[in-house]
């Protein structure tokens, strides 16, 4: 599973890297997976997992899914 | 003890070479403190209504903030001010850097400048010192070659040179101004007011330090210390220092927020050939900051392999020359937006007159017979850096697009206007207000047209959970609305947004500084101000501040003829998206203008004109202004 942290949310990842992978057990909740690796939910604005918009809430991911998420964006 | 400075401003009259200074009392400061609050106040009380932009009489007033230059993060703003030649209305950029800072270091909290030189000419600061010299050799110079020239003269490499180029001296309406080479005063044209005044540039060198006119020098001075501390520990700071503006590129086009091809789509199918991985492995060599400032948001690049002399495209650039024109080579990018800062040319309008010219050619209403030869099509790098070449030397086609989009468009007919994405004639920055109603509504009433940093945009308030909308508490924003919707709530929060934002310019903050857009808390922002000058004010006495600065642009642009006709989107974002995540949405017009009405109204002025009432002006301490207008 490949997760891509964009924005502000790079600042939480490991190694403060965008992409984070996992080989999971079998099928998790987001929710929890963020947690584990430790990125504020709160924080997350916008969750594209396979290329479809989805509810951080209820969503479960699984080996070979990537996921993006995104905080609110401001400009400059 | 208040603030150990008698608050110097510097008048200059280019005509007949007088200088002068005068000094301000505190109490006149204090409502007045800098940037565009101390600029309105002299735009509005001494210069004369229906002044030309060309004219001697245009007023150019270069004002620090309270803050510039203090040892605190991001305090290094400072604006240049007069009436637009783009737009017509109040004209007003604003730029960090270093040479804001050093004007402070000078003595000097503004500079005003009238007339015109009868040759081209430079000013010279250093300290009290003040010299009228030569620019002669200098005009016609890259700003490369005129910064490098001044400070060989002078002999000092460290002078802090502010200055046009040349599409300033050929007066392209949309000409900017640099300092360093690297922070730019780009929007609205006030290089082209310089180049109007045979005036090249500004260099200045300073000695007094800023804790030398603080109240409380130890606890400002411990207040920046752990600011500095927090840059790398908050997430929005950490963001700018790490990957710059350039990371916007990637969520905004996730999010169907990334202009592309004019504003005709929110996404870009080569997004990833532009986006900040790329930009690092491909043009990243360094990263720079401005005066004292821990965030370190500024690239240096490479182009062919060698250092830029101008350091690299911030996501305004990238963006206006990527998706907006359909390019993905960064290459070709990075070199425009090394043409416009040679020639010293705002690249979001460079960038936003040149995708309008590609929408015209490709609907048929400009051809090849036209645009000398090229086939300006969405895509072609080479076109669009042979059209920069020809802006900024007024030469062929690209004397027309010099005009602007508005202008450029009412030349060519045929609908043109259509495509000319601007308000006020001022090309639209790089935020799709479609997904953002609030940052519609700014480019919509902006004073100087459309601008992207009149209020914190929307998508930071939509979550009441996440750090954004949790520091927003102390301004008043406590309900999380939706970046989509006009509620009356999100009108009141749109009030609070702008008139922080015109603190932060008028004191001179940068709008990555203080929270709900930058790491420093709303508390220490406040103690910050109370530092620098033992005044004591609360929140409510920055808002007005702020409020205070934008109602003296509104009074100027009122005197100047402008209506609430003037605070609109141009039709394209009355109309759906092409695609993207927000496919298909619009910003529906009734429900724009009913909106717009709530909040002329509870900014205090005429739900209908827009204009401002006599009673709100003097709850502001504007009454005098009122008289002056006659309202």
């Amino acid at each position: 599973m490949l997760l891509y942290a964009g924005g502000y949310l790079t600042f939480y990842t490991p190694d403060q890297k965008p992409e984070v992978e996992r080989v999971l057990p079998g099928p998790v909740a987001l929710r929890d997976l963020l947690t584990e690796i430790g990125i504020p939910a709160a924080e997350v604005q916008l969750v594209i997992l396979n290329g479809e918009i989805v509810d951080l809430n209820g969503t479960q991911v699984q080996n070979l899914d990537v996921v993006k998420i995104f905080p609110g964006v401001d400009g400059g | 003890m208040p603030m150990k400075t008698d608050f110097k401003v510097l008048r200059i009259d280019l005509t007949t070479g007088n200088i002068q200074t005068e000094m301000l009392s505190e109490d006149f400061y204090k409502l007045y403190p800098g940037g565009k609050a101390l600029a309105g106040y002299y735009l509005l009380n001494e210069m004369p209504a229906n002044t030309e932009p060309y004219d001697p009489e245009n007023m150019l007033i270069m004002a620090a903030g309270l803050l510039t230059g203090a040892p605190v993060s991001t305090t290094t703003r400072y604006v240049v001010a007069g009436r637009s030649p783009l737009t017509y209305a109040v004209g007003s950029s604003e730029a960090g850097g270093f040479w804001g800072p050093e004007l402070k270091q000078a003595g000097y909290e503004a500079i005003i400048i009238t007339g015109r030189a009868e040759k081209p000419v430079y000013l010279w600061i250093k300290d009290q010192a003040v010299e009228i010299r030569s620019a002669e050799d200098l005009w016609g110079r890259t700003t490369a070659e005129a910064q490098a020239m001044i400070r060989e003269e002078l002999g000092d490499a460290m002078v802090r040179v502010l200055q046009t180029g040349i599409a300033g001296e050929n007066l392209v309406r949309f000409a900017g101004l640099t300092n360093d080479l690297r922070h730019f005063n780009g929007r609205n044209g006030m290089g082209a007011v310089f180049g109007a005044k045979n005036l090249k540039a500004v260099a200045v060198r300073g000695t007094r330090r800023y804790q030398e006119i603080a109240h409380d020098p130890d606890g400002l001075r411990e207040l920046g210390r752990k600011l500095a501390r927090q840059v790398r520990d908050n997430p929005l700071s950490w963001e700018l220092q790490n990957r710059g503006t350039p990371g916007l590129i990637e969520p905004l086009n996730t999010s169907g927020m990334l202009p592309t091809r004019n504003f005709r789509q929110g996404a870009f199918e080569k997004a990833d050939d532009i986006k900040w991985e790329a930009y690092e492995k491909e043009l990243l060599i360094a990263r720079r900051t401005c005066f004292a400032c821990a965030v370190r948001c500024k690239r240096e690049v490479q182009i062919d392999g060698k250092p830029s002399e101008y350091g690299g495209p911030e996501y305004e650039t990238l963006a206006a020359f990527s998706s907006n024109c359909g390019i993905s080579d960064l290459h070709v990018i990075a070199k425009a937006n090394e043409l416009c800062n040679a020639y010293m040319l705002d690249s979001i309008s460079t960038g936003v007159t040149i995708s309008f010219a590609m929408e015209c050619y490709e609907n048929g209403l400009i051809g090849p017979e036209d645009t000398d030869g090229f086939d300006l099509r969405f895509g072609n790098g080479d076109a669009m850096l042979a059209m920069i070449e020809k802006i900024a030397k007024r030469e062929g086609f690209g004397d027309i697009l010099a005009e602007g989009s508005k202008l450029a468009a009412e030349k060519i007919g045929n609908g043109a206007l259509d495509y000319a994405q601007q308000v006020k004639g001022q090309e639209i920055p790089m935020h799709e207000p479609r997904g953002k109603y609030n940052v519609g509504m700014g480019y919509a009433l902006s004073e100087i047209g459309a601008d992207h940093l009149v209020v914190a945009h929307d998508t930071m308030f939509e979550n009441p959970d996440s750090l954004p909308f949790r520091n927003a508490a102390l301004l008043g924003i406590t309900q999380a609305e939706p970046a989509r919707s006009l509620s009356d709530e999100k009108v009141r929060q749109y009030l609070i947004l702008e008139n922080w934002n015109s603190f932060e310019n008028a004191v001179g903050y940068c709008f990555f500084g203080p929270a709900p857009r930058g790491f420093i808390h709303p508390d220490d922002v406040l103690a910050s101000v109370n530092l620098a000058t033992g005044w004591d004010l609360t929140f409510d006495d920055l808002l007005e501040i702020g409020e205070r600065a934008v109602n003296m642009y509104r009074l100027f642009n009122v005197r100047e003829g402008f209506t609430s006709k003037d605070d609109d989107l141009p039709k394209r974002f009355y109309e759906a998206l092409e695609n993207g995540l927000l496919k298909g949405e619009l910003i529906d017009h009734d429900m724009f203008l009913a909106a717009r009405a709530h909040l002329y109204q509870i900014k205090g002025w005429d739900p209908e004109t827009g204009i401002p009432t006599r009673a709100r002006l003097e709850t502001l301490g504007l009454g005098g202004a009122a008289d002056l207008l006659n309202f």
